[in-house]
């Protein structure tokens, strides 16, 4: 989905918030997240493109699976919650996001502490 | 199929907003809170299967 076209609806679709903003100011919510996520799900499909050939660039160089597993898990962690930390300061819920924005750092955490763990291992291995 | 969502809460934003504007008109007030709130109800409905679909999606890319 080029560019150009993600732009364009972006911009209509803020005109037709506003709309639905005056008339029923309950509907700006279900429509703002509608139209959120109708431009992420037109990004994802370049986004597969990008992760499948990352994938494949560290299976070429033989790095270690699940390191790349748990970038790339980090990565749609952090995405997801700074989506849903907009969600809820558009719906002027800001100290909601924010414990979504804490979920996601421990979420994080627990993903990357087995690699802490085995590097620790490694590390005591060597001396 | 993205746009057509989005289209959908937009169309029944408008539809409950003229139905209960009407049905105040009409003076019976009961009936248009009862229209607005059911609008709101489904157009939340669509909200939560965008999401689940926008989750599904992230998964999968993710493997989260």
């Amino acid at each position: 989905m080029d560019f150009y076209k993600i732009v364009l609806l972006a911009l209509v679709s803020i005109v037709g918030i506003a709309v639905v903003r005056q008339l029923k100011p309950e509907f700006a919510l279900p429509l703002t997240v509608g139209v959120a996520v109708a431009l992420l799900l037109m990004i994802c499909d370049s986004l597969y493109d990008a992760v499948y050939t990352f994938y494949d660039l560290s299976q070429r160089a033989n790095i270690n699976g699940d390191a790349v597993s748990c970038v790339i898990k980090v990565v749609g962690i952090g995405y997801l919650a700074e989506f849903s930390n907009n969600v809820c300061i558009d719906a002027n819920c800001k100290s909601i996001g924010d414990k979504v924005l804490l979920a996601s750092k421990v979420a994080i955490l627990f993903c990357a502490l087995p690699l802490v763990r085995k590097l620790f291992e490694t590390i005591a291995g060597l001396l | 199929m993205d746009f057509a969502i989005i289209l959908k809460i937009a169309a029944i934003g408008i539809v409950t907003a003229i139905a209960s504007m009407l049905l105040k008109r009409a003076g019976k007030e009961e009936i248009s809170t009862v229209v607005s709130v059911v609008g709101l109800a489904v157009a939340l409905v669509m909200m939560l299967d965008v999401i689940v679909q926008l989750y599904d999606t992230l998964q999968s890319l993710f493997e989260l």
